[in-house]
């Protein structure tokens, strides 16, 4: 598979210099370096990330570019566990590396059509006007990698229509490939999981799922998104559907079986469709900007779990019952005269929680202000999260991220930062209790 | 020899001519000249160029693609540094701002907010930039006049969202551009000093291709140049559409 990818990232960086004779290819990126150390305890270390991206793009004619995105990384920690490990030729077990295709695509302007760009390749669906949190961005997977990066997906082949009239701008999305989200590392759990739907205590169980992908057809695989936009009296307006499925796996059927004295639990889960109707607005009063999106998701067919019991007879939970449960975030933003950046947000409805009891209430913002003529970035970022608000002396969790990031020179950011979690009860993102941090990032562009 | 004191007699009645006609033109006569000549142009596209240059000597260095029809709609593209090349920067109006972020494969609205924030480091302001249209934010009184210039006084009109105190502007008579400009912040301090230091004939109107804008508070300077400035080659309205700003041309 990596091999795979490393011949398509090749295929990619060939096609650049071969367009070249007819093209100016230009070639850019990042150098990135992302090292985290545990606040609290025996300060563990928990994130080693060096990063090569590479950024390649090129004007062909005036009327069709392509552009592709190929992360080059050395991301982990060693891993070897036996001597021979150290002798294999690639060294991944001593320094685990990976190279990842991010996004490869062709643009056409004007495609058959003055009217009409068209995108198609590996890309990234960015759909809402909200900030990082997007009920209505579903066409892309979701990547917890980064489990406080809110916001990232994983890009996808999809094939793009853009059509401008007046206007109005439609938009038709069709990704033919379903592609599961990336779950976050353990300790930084989002949300329910497999355990929380089996009886007793979970922690006790030895626990096996598996994964019922879609069969890879394009009845059964592919993702459609339709979506019209335009601007009414200064308001930027947008509302979308998407026929997508949820990309976290719900559990439906769990075997429980005694070996020995523990008990096993072999789970298969799937992947349920949904139709997510969407709706945003962006605009500005008195000056300051101002954004909401809502979504309203409906499971195509209620999900049900059937959990087997060794002994005869079986019980049944609804994981997800057939009914329109809808995610919204509202928010603003302004800066004043002495330069304070303030950006506002709630959001019903976080991404990975589903189901109308399942959606909780966040309230997030974040406090900028540059000085030294942007040699100097002072950040403070909270998140609170609370399942409902009346519950907030009893569930919270709340999260402080500040940063100071320094830019000495032109293309070079220095971040020194961290995060501090306090949980009380339990929420979503309870798990993150504990996780404390401190990181150091560089990143150098060319 | 003999056609000397003809000549010098033929100006000395020129200038008296039109001298009591000059004096007799009010502050915001003359501010609708000089927004006539900046705003004469039915459209622009020019490289900008911008040096950052601190109080020790250090610079820093951005350039932007620009282009520009009539007095309000602008596309900016910028293309160094690298960490923010091909982000875009769209103004329809005050109110219509659009920022394009390739990272984030997005448009995201701007308010207008941000006009007081200084354009990606520099010494001038969103607002600084966008300032061609002095008459809508302030009036301007004579209050010094030689032959050579007429020095303004601009002061904000009553709910005028501005940043400045006043403004004392120094216009050459020879062409109405403004040869220096002085800005003074809320408080009543001289801020910053705008110097419009080159300006040029390009086609049938005069361009600062050159000026600078210092700080005098935070000791730090900007010099902006534009080159490969071209006037009136037709910009489609099409070019200031989130679609162009989407598509990088």
């Amino acid at each position: 598979m990596r091999l795979a990818r490393f011949a398509v990232w090749l295929a990619v960086v060939a096609l650049g210099f071969q367009a070249s004779a007819q093209a100016q290819v230009e070639l850019n990126g990042q150098v990135r370096m992302d090292y985290r150390v545990r606040a609290r305890g025996d300060h563990r270390l928990t994130w080693n990330e060096n990063r090569l991206d590479l950024k390649v793009s090129a004007r062909l004619s005036p009327k069709a570019a392509f552009f592709g995105e190929t992360w080059i990384r050395s991301f982990g920690f060693p891993r070897a566990m036996q001597l021979e490990q150290l002798q294999e030729r690639d060294r991944r077990a001593v320094q685990p590396w990976a190279i990842d295709l991010r996004e490869a695509y062709l643009d056409l302007f004007g495609f058959l059509w003055s009217k009409l760009d068209v995108r198609i390749g590996k890309q990234r669906i960015a759909w809402g006007t909200a900030d990082k949190i997007n009920p209505t961005d579903n066409l892309n997977p979701k990547d917890f990698e980064d489990p406080l990066d809110f916001g990232r997906k994983l890009p996808v082949n999809a094939l793009r229509m853009f059509a401008y009239l007046g206007g109005w701008t439609l938009e038709l999305d069709y990704v033919p490939t379903f592609t599961p989200a990336v779950l976050p590392p353990p300790g930084w759990e989002i949300g329910e999981t497999v355990r929380d739907w089996l009886p007793g205590d979970p922690h006790r169980y030895k626990l096996t799922c598996n994964l019922q992908l879609p069969p890879a057809t394009l009845a059964k695989s592919a993702n459609l998104g339709a979506k019209v936009s335009t601007t009414i009296a200064g308001y930027d307006l947008s509302a979308s559907y998407a026929y997508v499925r949820e990309d976290i796996p719900l559990p439906t059927r769990a075997e429980l079986d005694l070996e020995g004295n523990t008990l096993a639990v072999t789970a298969e889960l799937e992947f349920p469709r949904l139709h997510v109707l969407g709706a945003d607005v962006a605009g500005q009063l008195l000056g300051v900007g101002l954004w909401a999106e809502v979504a309203a998701f409906r499971p195509e067919s209620a999900v049900t779990l059937t959990i087997v019991p060794p002994l005869p007879g079986y019980q049944r939970h609804a994981v997800l019952p057939r009914r329109t449960y809808t995610k919204y975030a509202v928010g603003g933003d302004y800066t004043w005269r002495n330069g304070i950046y303030l950006n506002a947000q709630y959001v019903h409805g976080f991404y990975g929680e589903r189901g109308k009891d399942g959606l909780q209430e966040y309230l997030l913002w974040a406090v900028e202000k540059k000085l030294l003529h942007e040699t100097l970035k002072l950040r403070l970022g909270s998140l609170v999260q609370t399942p409902r608000i009346r519950d907030y002396s009893r569930h919270r969790t709340w999260i402080l991220l500040p940063e100071l990031g320094y830019y000495p020179v032109d293309n070079v950011e220095l971040v020194l930062g961290g995060y501090a979690i306090g949980s009380r009860g339990r929420t979503t993102l309870s798990s993150f209790e504990g996780n404390d941090e401190v990181f150091v990032k560089m990143q150098v562009s060319f | 020899m003999r056609g000397k004191p003809a000549l010098s007699l033929s100006l000395l009645l020129l200038a008296a001519a039109t001298l009591p006609l000059a004096a007799q033109e009010s502050g915001d006569e003359i501010l609708a000249k000089v927004q006539a000549t900046l705003n004469a142009p039915r459209d622009r596209m020019a490289v900008m160029s911008m040096e950052l240059i601190d109080k020790s000597g250090n610079v820093k260095r951005r350039t932007v693609q620009m282009y520009q029809k009539g007095d309000e709609k602008r596309l900016i593209r910028f293309l160094e540094p690298a960490d923010v090349k091909d982000v875009g920067f769209l103004v329809l109006s005050e109110e219509e701002m659009w920022l394009y972020m390739p990272a984030f494969h997005k448009i995201r609205r701007i308010a207008s907010h941000t006009k007081h924030e200084n354009f990606m480091g520099t010494d001038f302001t969103y607002d600084d930039l966008a300032q061609t249209k002095y008459s809508d934010h302030y009036s301007a009184q004579v209050i010094r006049q030689d032959g050579a210039s007429v020095t303004l006084l601009l002061t904000p009109k009553p709910q005028a969202d501005v940043n400045y105190s006043k403004l004392i502007m120094t216009v050459d008579k020879s062409n109405w551009v403004p040869q220096r400009v002085e800005l003074y912040d809320k408080a009543g301090t001289l801020k910053k000093i705008l110097i419009n230091s080159k300006v040029e004939r390009v086609g049938p109107y005069w361009t600062v291709t050159q000026m600078s804008m210092e700080d005098v508070q935070d000791k730090h300077k900007t010099v902006l140049t534009l080159r490969e400035v071209k006037h009136d080659t037709g910009l489609d309205d099409e070019l200031f559409s989130k679609r162009s700003l989407m598509r990088g041309s």
